[in-house]
């Protein structure tokens, strides 16, 4: 073993030497190595991260996209969490050399369309989970050639804190085997010791509930193509699949275009902006009608989801940084039907708009920019026809038939994204221009007088008139005819 | 009857001379690939500009009061034109803005942020090689020291720390209007077209209130080079910065008129002509504008 190891995190890379005239604490140095990586992670990302790996596994295996028969399996309680797949294992000399480094070597040539780039995510993942952890991997290798290994190791990272060595004792080693044909060419990560806080999140329906909406959406097309994604379940997660209001009338924008990264390379862009169907069950409510507080609906999934190599970077998002508020209007309830799709995808990673743990958008980036902008566009001109037909809806009277904006927007159907068609813009019936407004009551000054009763039955009798408002009126008009008329 | 525009002389002339720059984009397309798009009010006079000087025919004007749509369809001059009814925010994405475009937003208000949006999704929006222009109010509200607060309060944090009231004196608000303008079509066009906006119109004029026209050319990398063949510099109106070029069309009499063009066409000496009785500041003024003032010769 050389004298110093290296390290490697995200683009630094910084020595721990431990020759003899060195006095550094390396297990200090560990914990705060261990502290550093997980300190700006949350749980979520870091499950979501192993997922990830495990779908990234499945679909290097089938480079034809169809996943049947793939599955993965996240199981955890109070005392462990685990994390199974069948997605080809990790053989002996990837792990040796590789997976369980810190920081991806340069000559690791990676997934296509994947998004394990940094190399940081899976020892990051399980040092954010618990204090101890155990990793299982069967490898096939080529069918028919001996060239498969199995391993396993286990390790208690306050024990391994401790130590000076940067590295990982396998528990079993085999190599040059061919695994059984029945055997699952997979890898088992279970996490135990859990940190205490890590123990309550994962006792917290809401937080289950989120980790499922987000693995439900971020990975939809891998299920959609077969894979089995189970949640503490024998029954797979089922797909969310985006859809948007579409009819012969009504055409959500819908566009495909290419962004040059830096360097060379294009991003592949697919941008879908429409509106959902109104909920059934509110179908004899106006579902524009957003004052009242027993309407209120939860903003719920209405924004901008955005997917880098299929990995959901935003979600529902409703801040400026997706043109909420500039140039578009700001998030109102009127707009909860408004869901905006966004896929950006390029065979090299590194030209993808985000940060190095992949769990949020680089807004400063060139590639980002540009497709924000796109966003930005799209995003006010579905505004513009959800407030036409909020106007429509708003001068419509009772038993006036419905404008056909209204019938459309009301009636049109959800449809997979996948089976929308190009359009610049969004397509949606015109809305009738209000009813020229009825002119002004004219203003009236009202007069009053009294008069001698005598007086005033001559007048009458004169007038023909019967009553004091008509006396009134004609002495008055008599006057104006004569004297100014 | 006299057509209206006559008695605003120095919007008239305003109009011409953006006209006469818009010519020069046949650099970049056939001019009639361009569309016009503007607030056109019952008279729709930038549209017969347009159509005159550029042959443009594809045309949309929105306005935002209902109760004359009638009126409207019949005043349009040319079938062309399409007439979209509501407030600009909601009826520009109808614009089909994959087309070269032309793009007048005349507001008679003062600036406001949703000005600013609107301006931004048409920045955005458009294809490189298309004019945006903006009019609004010069922002002249009384008393004077109630204008910087009136400004604030209306554009909020786009609004620097280091004005202050005496910088609202004359045109200082449309100074400071032109300059958030300017900023916020600088951003968007780096964003949405990776080259900021280049600005060519900074116009004050003052048919009644002090007003504001400014503009310019979304540019991107591809065709930067090509605006520049267009020479909109040449152009002695044209204003890339700060200092505005402003429209004063004196009142004179057409015998007047004819002596002053007489002259100044083909002068040799560079001097300007002068007319007893007639001040030379309005003669000078007269001379910058004579090709583009709307009159009888």
């Amino acid at each position: 073993m050389s004298p110093s190891k290296r390290a490697e995190v995200g683009h630094h890379e910084y020595m721990v030497t431990s020759t003899p005239d060195t006095t550094i604490d390396a297990g200090a140095e560990k914990r705060f190595f261990i502290e550093m990586l997980t300190k700006d992670i949350e749980l979520l990302p870091a499950i979501v991260d192993l997922v990830d790996n495990s779908v990234d596994g499945a679909r290097g295996l089938h480079p034809d996209g169809n996943l049947s028969g793939q599955w993965v399996k996240i199981e955890f309680g109070d005392e462990s969490f685990t994390i199974s797949d069948n997605s080809g294992g990790i053989s002996v000399d990837i792990a040796r050399h590789y997976a369980f480094r810190f920081g991806r070597s340069k000559d690791f040539t990676g997934v296509k369309r994947s998004v394990g780039q940094f190399g940081v995510g899976m020892k990051r993942a399980i040092f954010k989970i618990g204090q101890a952890f155990a990793v299982q991997s069967a490898f096939r290798g080529t069918p028919g050639t001996n060239d498969g290994s199995r391993f396993d190791l286990s390790v208690d990272v306050e024990e391994w804190a401790q130590q000076d060595e940067w590295t990982f004792q396998f528990g079993s080693v085999e190599e040059s085997v061919a695994l059984g044909p029945d055997e699952v060419a997979g890898t088992v990560i279970s996490v135990t010791k859990l940190h205490p806080s890590v123990q309550d999140d994962l006792g917290d329906p809401a937080i289950i509930q989120a980790l499922r909406t987000e693995l439900r959406v971020r990975h939809q097309e891998s299920i959609q193509s077969g894979l089995q994604l189970h949640l503490n379940s024998e029954q797979p997660l089922t797909a969310s699949r985006p859809s948007l209001q579409a009819s012969d009338v009504v055409r959500p924008l819908v566009k495909e275009f290419q962004v040059a990264g830096a360097g060379g390379g294009t991003v592949e862009v697919k941008l879908y902006a429409g509106t959902v169907a109104p909920p059934k069950r509110d179908k004899d409510a106006d579902p524009e009608d957003d004052g009242q507080a027993e309407n209120f609906q939860d903003p719920g999934d209405a924004g901008w989801y955005l997917f880098c190599n299929d990995r959901l970077l935003l979600v529902a998002d409703r801040t400026p940084l997706t043109g909420w508020g500039n140039p578009a209007a700001a998030y109102h309830p009127q707009y909860r039907a408004f869901r905006g799709f966004v896929y950006l995808s390029a065979d090299d990673a590194g030209l993808l708009p985000w940060n190095t743990t992949k769990t949020a958008v680089d807004r400063d980036s060139p590639v980002f920019r540009a497709v924000q902008s796109e966003m930005k566009t799209a995003l006010v001109a579905v505004q513009a026809v959800i407030n036409r037909a909020k106007q429509v809806r708003s001068r419509l009277e009772e038993d006036e038939q419905k404008p056909e904006i209204l019938v459309a927007l009301d009636e049109a159907q959800d449809q997979p994204i996948t089976s929308l068609s190009a359009s610049t813009q969004m397509v949606a019936p015109a809305a009738p221009p209000p009813k020229p407004k009825a002119p002004p009551t004219p203003k009236i000054q009202r007069i009053q007088y009294a008069v001698d009763p005598k007086r005033f039955d001559e007048v009458a009798t004169a007038l023909g008139a019967t009553s004091g408002s008509e006396v009134g009126r004609l002495t008055f008009d008599y006057f104006y005819d004569q004297e100014i008329g | 009857m006299a057509r209206q525009y006559e008695f605003r002389p120095a919007k008239a002339a305003q109009r011409r001379m953006i006209v006469d720059a818009c010519r020069r984009l046949t650099a970049i397309s056939a001019l009639d690939q361009y569309q016009y798009v503007g607030f056109g009010g019952l008279e729709f006079i930038d549209f017969v500009e347009f159509h005159r000087g550029l042959g443009i025919p594809l045309m949309t004007s929105i306005e935002r009061d209902t109760n004359i749509q009638h009126r409207l369809e019949f005043n349009k001059p040319y079938n062309s034109i399409r007439v979209l009814m509501g407030e600009a925010r909601d009826q520009l994405p109808q614009v089909d803005w994959t087309k070269l475009s032309i793009t007048w937003l005349d507001y008679t208000d003062v600036l406001t942020k949703d000005i600013l949006r609107d301006l931004d999704y048409v920045v955005r929006s458009s294809v490189p090689g298309s004019i945006v222009l903006v009019t609004v109010n010069g922002a002249a509200t009384y008393p004077l020291s109630n204008r910087l607060d009136n400004l604030r309060d209306k554009l909020g944090d786009l609004i620097g720390d280091d004005l202050n009231a005496s910088d609202m004196n004359g045109w200082g608000p449309a100074q400071v209007e032109r300059s958030v303008l300017q900023a916020t079509a600088h951003s968007v066009g780096r964003d949405a077209h990776g080259l900021p906006f280049r600005q060519l119109f900074n116009f004050h004029y003052a048919d009644d209130a002090k007003m504001l026209t400014w503009g310019g050319i979304v540019t991107s990398a591809n065709l930067d080079r090509t605006i520049d063949a267009c020479r909109f510099d040449d152009l002695h109106f044209v204003r890339t910065g700060d200092d505005a070029f402003e429209i004063n069309v004196p009142v004179l009499t057409e015998r007047e008129i004819t002596y002053l063009e007489t002259e100044l066409v083909g002068s040799t000496s560079g001097a300007l002509p002068k007319i007893k009785g007639v001040e030379p500041k309005d003669i000078k003024a007269f001379a910058q504008v004579y090709r583009w003032r709307v009159g009888t010769r």
